[in-house]
C-alpha cells in the first residue's frame, strides 16, 4: 500500500518540483499544480486510516535511535491539510498576480515558494529533534529568500533583519538539541517523552528551544523582524508568510508542550501571558498604521497571541479554540493580503488616504474581504468566531478574568483596524480614477473569504476529529 | 579540568557572546560575522560532547557537519542581501 | 576523552581572543579579518577534538570560503573605521551572565559518558555490520541520510536564491596578472586532485562527498581569482541543472530504493557500497558548484535596473 509512504512522499514531490521548476519559469506554476494534484491526493488517501492509527515511517529502515522516523497523526494531518489549502488558495493567487503585473520575481518565485511547502510539510511529520532544525532551515531560507523577492530597498533591508532572526533563533534552538542528546542519547521524540526528567539540563534545553521558537513564530516582544519583512514583501509572499511561514514554528512549540508535558508550567504560563500581551500590543500598533499592508501585518502579531493563549489557559475546549484560530487565520490572513494586494493595484498606493474610495474599482474583493475580516474580527458566523468563543469560553470556565478581558478587548481593536480600512475605501471620490485588478484576483478574494465563513460551520467538527483527550493538556476540564 | 568542560564551556561562552555581539552591533555584515562564531560555539559544543565517548560519536560529528553546510548558506544569502542594500538606490517603491 | 594539557589552554585562549576582537572590532574589514582566524583556530580545534573530518571542511568553507564572500561584501560596502554599537539593551548584559551561569552549572550534570542505549551504541553496533569503515560517512548518508537530503535542499535553495535576487551580473572582471593570480591558477588544480583523493577516500578513511565539495569551491575561488577567461565566463552563468542534479539524484535514489525495498533510503546490502558512492559523487559536484554559485553572485552582484 501506498499510505506508509505518504509522510516522506508529501516533502518529495513539492521538494523535487522545486528542483525542477529552477529550469523552466515557464513550466514552474504547472509543476507547483501537479505538485498540489498529487499532495492533496497524498492527505485524502491518509485520512481513512488516520482513524485508526498514527502512519509511522520508519526512514532508511533504521529505527530510532539510530535513524529517523516519521510519525502522522491527526494533529499533524489537519496541519498538512490546512496548509494544503492555504497554500493552494495562495497558488491560486500569486498565478494570476503575476500574469497581471508581470513581475520580475515570478522567476525566483515558484521554485522558492514549493521549497517553502516541502520544508513545512517535511516539519510536520517529522518525529526527530535535528531533522526538524534541517526543515526549519528550509523554511527559513525560502521565506528569507521569498521576503526578498521585492527586490525593493526596504524589502531586502526587511528580508536581512529576518535573516539574521532566524538565524539566531536556529542556533538557539540547535544549542538545545545538542544538551538533550547529551543527556539522553537520542533526538526522536517519542524516546524523549519516555527518557526525559525535569532536571535543571533538560529544562535549560527546553528554555533555548522554545525561545528560538518564540522567535520563529513572532511572538511578542520577539516579534520585531515580522511587520516590516510581512509590510513590504509582494502582495502574494505576504500571505504566505503571514498565513503560512510562522504557523510551523508554533506547531512544533505545541508538540513540545505536549511531548514534554508541561500544562501549569512556567513556561507554558509566560507564553500565554506573551500572547495576552501580543493581542493587545499587535492590535494598538495595527490601529494606529496608515500603511495597509502594515495594519494585516501587525494584525498577524495580534492572531498569533491567541494560539499562545491556550498554554496558559489550558485544557482541551482551548486547544480546540487555539488551533481552530489557526485554521481560520491562515485562510482568512491570506484572504486579507490578497485583498491588499488588490488594492494596491486598483489604486497604486498602499497608505490609508491613497486607497479612498477604491471600492467602486474592486467590488469582489472588497466583499471578499469583508467576510474574512469577519473571521479576524471573531464576529459570527465564522471560524474565527467559533475560534474565539471556545477560548472565551474555556477562559471563563477557568475563572481566567484577565484572558476574559484580553479577549474582549482584542476583539474590538481587530474590528477597529479592519473597520478603518473599510470606511476609506468606501469614501466616494468620484473624480479619481482607479486601475482594474482584473477579474480573476477579485475572484480569488472571494473564495478566500468564502471558505473562512465556511470554517463558522464546519469548524466544530473538524477540531473534534483530531481527538485532543488522548494527549495531556492540563487545564480546567 | 577534563578536555569536554573546557571546550565545551569555551562553546556556550562563545555561543553567547556571539549573540550579544549580534544584538549590540549595528551593521548588518558584523551581525552576521558575530552569528557566524556563534554558531562555532554550538559546534564546539557538540563536538566536546561527541568527545565523550572512545571512539568520538560520529553523530554528533555529522550533525556538525551539517550545521557547518547550513550555515554557510544563511551566511552567502544574508551577505549577497547586505551587498544588496548597499548598492541598491534610495527608492521606495512598494 | 582525557585531561587538558596547555596547548589546549592556548587554543581556547586564542579563540576566545579572535572572537571577542570581531565582537569588539573597530570596523567591518576587522571583523572579517579577525573571522578569518578564528576559522583556522577551530580548524585547529576540531583536530584536537579527534574530528578531522569537520576540521576540513571547517578550513575550507568557514575560513575559506565565508571569508571570501565577505570580503566580496566589504569591498562594496567599505569599512568604517568607528565602532557603531547600539547603546540600548543593556539589561542583556546581565540577562547573557545569568544564561551563562546556567550553562555551566547545568553542564555539572551532564554525564561525562555518551548515554547508554542511545544513538550513539546503536551507531557503533550498526557500524560494525555496514559496508562503510567511515562512521561519519555512515550517518550522513545511511543512518540519517534524511538530514544530509534535507540540508543539500538547503544549500540548493541559498543557492538558486542568491543567484535569483543578485540582480543583472556586471562583467567588471580585470584581468589581474599578479603573483597570487599565477599562484592561485597553479593551485586550484592540485586542490582539485585532492578533492577527488578525499571522495575517493571517505567511505573508509577521513573524508567524503563534503569535504571533497568544499576543497573543489575553495578551488574554484581560487581559480576565479585568478581572472582567467574561462571563470569569467563560468561566473556568469548559474547552470541550475548541475547545482539541482546532487539533490534530485540523492531523492531519486532514495524513491527507486523505497519501492523495492519498503522504506525511504533503505539500501539492499548488496547495492549499498554503489548506491553510497554514487551518491557522494553527485553531491560532490553540484554541492561544489552551488558553494561557488554563492560566492560568484556575491562577488559580481550588479545593480537592478
Amino acid at each position: 500500500m501506498m499510505v506508509e509512504h505518504t509522510p516522506w512522499l508529501l516533502t518529495a514531490v513539492p521538494l523535487l518540483m522545486a528542483a525542477f521548476a529552477m529550469l523552466s519559469a515557464r513550466l514552474a506554476p504547472y509543476l507547483a499544480s501537479v505538485s498540489t494534484l498529487i499532495c492533496g491526493t497524498l492527505l485524502l488517501q491518509a485520512l481513512e486510516p488516520l482513524s485508526q492509527e498514527t502512519i509511522i515511517h520508519t526512514l532508511g529502515g533504521h529505527a530510532a535511535p539510530l535513524g529517523i522516523e516519521l510519525y502522522l497523526d491527526r494533529l499533524s494531518w489537519m496541519m498538512l491539510a490546512l496548509t494544503w489549502l492555504g497554500g493552494a488558495l495562495c497558488s491560486l493567487y500569486a498565478f494570476f498576480w503575476f500574469r497581471s503585473t508581470g513581475h520580475a520575481g515570478v522567476a525566483g518565485f515558484w521554485p522558492l515558494w514549493l521549497g517553502l511547502i516541502g520544508g513545512m510539510n517535511a516539519l510536520f511529520v517529522s518525529g526527530d529533534l535535528f531533522n526538524l532544525y534541517v526543515a526549519l532551515e528550509v523554511i527559513g531560507i525560502c521565506a528569507v529568500s521569498l521576503a526578498a523577492l521585492a527586490q525593493s530597498r526596504e524589502a531586502i533591508r526587511a528580508a536581512t533583519n529576518y535573516l539574521l532572526a532566524t538565524y539566531a533563533a536556529s542556533l538557539a534552538y540547535l544549542f538545545g538539541v545538542g544538551i538533550l542528546y547529551g543527556l539522553y542519547g537520542t533526538m526522536d521524540w517519542r524516546l524523549l517523552a519516555t527518557l526525559a526528567q525535569p532536571e535543571a539540563p533538560a529544562l535549560l534545553a527546553a528554555g533555548l528551544m522554545i525561545a528560538a521558537l518564540a522567535i520563529k513564530a513572532a511572538l511578542f516582544p520577539l516579534h520585531f523582524w515580522l511587520p516590516s519583512a510581512h509590510a513590504t514583501a509582494l502582495p502574494p509572499v505576504s500571505a504566505i508568510l503571514s498565513a503560512l511561514a510562522i504557523k510551523g514554528a508554533f506547531y512544533l512549540l505545541a508538540r513540545l508542550y505536549i511531548q514534554l508535558e508541561m500544562p501549569g508550567s512556567l513556561p507554558a504560563l509566560l507564553l500565554g501571558y506573551l500572547g495576552a500581551a501580543a493581542i493587545l500590543y499587535g492590535g494598538y500598533q495595527a490601529l494606529m498604521a496608515h500603511n495597509i499592508k502594515r495594519i494585516i501585518a501587525y494584525s498577524t502579531v495580534a492572531q498569533s497571541g491567541y494560539f499562545f493563549l491556550i498554554f496558559a489557559i489550558g485544557g482541551a475546549m482551548a486547544w480546540q479554540g487555539g488551533f481552530l484560530q489557526l485554521y481560520s487565520h491562515i485562510i482568512a490572513k491570506a484572504t486579507l493580503f490578497f485583498a491588499v494586494g488588490n488594492l494596491a493595484l486598483a489604486a497604486g498606493s498602499v497608505t490609508l488616504e491613497g486607497i479612498k474610495g477604491v471600492a467602486r474599482a474592486a467590488p469582489l474583493t472588497l466583499f471578499g474581504a469583508a467576510m474574512a475580516a469577519l473571521s479576524i474580527a471573531g464576529l459570527p458566523p465564522s471560524g474565527g468566531f467559533l475560534a474565539k468563543w471556545l477560548l472565551l469560553q474555556s477562559a471563563i470556565e477557568g475563572g481566567a478574568w484577565h484572558f476574559v478581558a484580553v479577549l474582549a478587548i482584542g476583539g474590538l481593536l481587530s474590528a477597529a483596524y479592519l473597520f478603518k480600512i473599510f470606511r476609506y475605501a468606501l469614501i466616494e471620490q468620484p473624480e479619481k480614477r482607479f486601475n482594474d485588478p482584473g477579474v480573476w484576483l477579485g475572484w480569488v478574494v472571494l473564495l478566500g473569504g468564502f471558505i473562512s465563513l465556511l470554517f463558522g460551520f464546519v469548524g466544530g467538527q473538524s477540531v473534534a476529529w483530531f481527538d485532543l483527550s488522548a494527549l495531556s493538556l492540563g487545564g480546567a476540564s | 579540568m577534563s578536555l569536554f568542560w573546557l571546550f565545551a564551556l569555551s562553546g556556550s561562552g562563545l555561543f553567547i557572546l556571539g549573540l550579544l555581539a549580534t544584538a549590540f552591533r549595528t551593521r548588518a555584515l558584523e551581525k552576521l560575522i558575530a552569528l557566524n562564531i556563534a554558531g562555532s560555539g554550538v559546534f564546539l559544543f557538540f563536538v566536546a560532547l561527541a568527545g565523550r565517548s572512545d571512539p568520538p560519536d560520529p553523530v554528533l560529528q555529522a550533525m556538525v557537519l551539517t550545521g557547518i553546510v547550513v550555515s554557510v548558506a544563511l551566511t552567502g544569502l544574508g551577505a549577497l542581501l547586505i551587498r544588496r542594500q548597499m548598492t541598491e538606490g534610495g527608492g521606495d517603491d512598494g | 576523552m582525557g585531561e587538558a594539557t596547555l596547548f589546549d589552554l592556548l587554543l581556547v585562549i586564542a579563540l576566545l581572543t579572535t572572537a571577542l576582537r570581531a565582537f569588539w572590532a573597530k570596523g567591518s574589514f576587522e571583523a572579517v579579518f579577525s573571522l578569518l582566524f578564528f576559522g583556522f583556530f577551530m580548524a585547529m580545534a576540531w583536530m584536537r577534538l579527534g574530528a578531522a573530518d569537520i576540521a576540513l571542511v571547517e578550513a575550507a568553507i568557514g575560513a575559506g570560503l565565508t571569508a571570501a564572500i565577505l570580503m566580496e561584501v566589504l569591498r562594496v560596502v567599505g569599512s568604517s573605521s568607528f565602532a557603531t554599537y547600539r547603546v540600548e539593551g543593556v539589561w542583556m548584559l546581565p540577562a547573557a551572565a545569568f544564561l551563562g551561569f546556567l550553562i555551566a552549572s547545568a553542564f555539572r550534570l551532564l554525564p561525562p559518558f555518551a548515554a547508554p542505549e542511545g544513538a550513539y551504541s546503536a551507531t557503533l553496533e550498526a557500524l560494525s555490520q555496514s559496508a562503510i569503515g567511515n562512521p561519519v560517512t555512515a550517518v550522513l548518508l545511511d543512518f540519517r541520510s534524511y538530514d544530509t537530503l534535507l540540508e543539500v535542499g538547503v544549500l540548493l535553495f541559498a543557492a538558486f536564491a542568491v543567484a535569483k535576487l543578485s540582480g543583472p551580473v556586471a562583467d567588471r572582471f580585470e584581468k589581474r596578472r599578479t603573483m597570487l593570480s599565477f599562484l592561485s591558477s597553479h593551485l586550484a588544480p592540485v586542490l582539485a586532485l585532492v578533492a577527488g583523493y578525499l571522495l575517493y577516500q571517505g567511505m573508509d578513511g577521513s573524508g567524503g562527498a563534503f569535504q571533497a565539495s568544499a576543497l573543489l569551491a575553495a578551488a574554484g575561488v581560487l581559480f576565479s581569482l585568478s581572472g582567467q577567461p574561462l571563470a569569467r565566463q563560468e561566473a556568469l552563468e548559474s547552470r541550475f541543472w548541475l547545482m539541482g542534479s546532487g539533490f534530485v539524484f540523492f531523492f531519486l535514489v532514495g524513491i527507486a530504493l523505497a519501492l523495492k525495498q519498503g522504506h525511504l533510503l533503505a539500501y539492499a546490502p548488496q547495492w549499498q557500497s554503489a548506491a553510497i558512492l554514487s551518491i557522494e559523487i553527485a553531491l560532490t559536484f553540484s554541492l561544489a558548484y552551488a558553494l561557488l554559485v554563492l560566492y560568484w553572485r556575491i562577488a559580481h552582484a550588479g545593480k537592478a535596473r
